[in-house]
């Protein structure tokens, strides 16, 4: 599942926001970081979920990428906005990779300093940091406990 | 000879932007182009105006892209979906009712252009 995550998303950041990413498990998110998390459920045969963590430096980069605006342009909900499309593609190229029929939740946007996620009845799966513009963020793949 | 009428339907701002520089991208760029954050938006946008082509999202909240294509049946107005979701069963759902293309995200230029071409016929 790392191999197939560290594939989608760099597929999804070099065609679709013109960024170019590298799995970098060397590093962690500097403590302290004020940071996006979107989520992603999935239901069905696989139940879980797909989570995407970016600073907010980043997430501002991203969204001025997405929408042709400066990232001092980028306002609060323009980032979440971003990061929570970002989480929705990610996640429905992993659904493909699932059993069929799974469904895909509409994707819910957090924000804060030291964010941790907790779904009740879902361990980690996969976790895959990666390095764009010097900045690290992480994308996680979490599972119901069968 | 009036511009093509296209109606981009998705819940997030950013991706609507995409879509619309993705069309410009494409050659698109005379098209008239509107925008609905979700299907009942999309109802109310085409009975303002009725476009040729409709561009939706699938899964959106208040009402998805299959229950906007559902309830244009009749109109003669054509919908792509555009979606994270291109599974071979969405692909089939979608062409069973009637949808004319569907292109997965994450998408470029060239994939609106493949899908666009048999229907706009340049």
């Amino acid at each position: 599942m790392r191999e197939q995550i560290s594939q989608i998303t760099q597929d999804i950041w070099s065609s679709f926001l013109g960024l170019e990413v590298q799995p970098d498990n060397a590093q962690a998110m500097a403590p302290g970081t004020r940071s996006l998390t979107a989520c992603v459920q999935i239901t069905g045969p696989w139940q879980g979920a797909v989570a995407v963590e970016c600073p907010q430096d980043l997430a501002n980069t991203v969204a001025a990428s997405m929408m042709g605006m400066e990232p001092a342009e980028v306002s609060k909900e323009d980032a979440q906005d971003a990061l929570g499309e970002l989480a929705n593609i990610t996640g429905g190229n992993v659904k493909a990779l699932l059993p069929e029929p799974c469904r895909l939740s509409l994707p819910a946007v957090a924000e804060g300093i030291e964010l941790t996620m907790r779904v009740p009845g879902l361990v980690l799966e996969a976790e895959v940091p990666f390095d764009c513009l010097g900045h690290t963020f992480v994308v996680r793949v979490l599972r119901r406990k069968d | 000879m009036d511009p093509l009428r296209i109606l981009v339907v998705d819940d997030s701002r950013a991706m609507r932007m995409i879509v619309r520089r993705c069309l410009r991208e494409a050659g698109y760029g005379d098209c008239e182009v509107t925008e609905a954050g979700n299907g009942l938006e999309a109802l109310d946008r085409i009975r303002e105006a009725a476009p040729d082509l409709v561009l939706s999202d699938w899964n959106m909240p208040e009402m998805n892209g299959l229950e906007l294509l559902k309830s244009l049946k009749g109109t003669g107005i054509r919908l792509g979906f555009i979606t994270s979701e291109g599974t071979p069963e969405m692909r089939m759902t979608a062409m069973a009712s009637g949808a004319q293309f569907l292109v997965a995200k994450p998408f470029t230029a060239e994939s609106f252009q493949r899908a666009l071409k048999p229907i706009i016929g340049h």
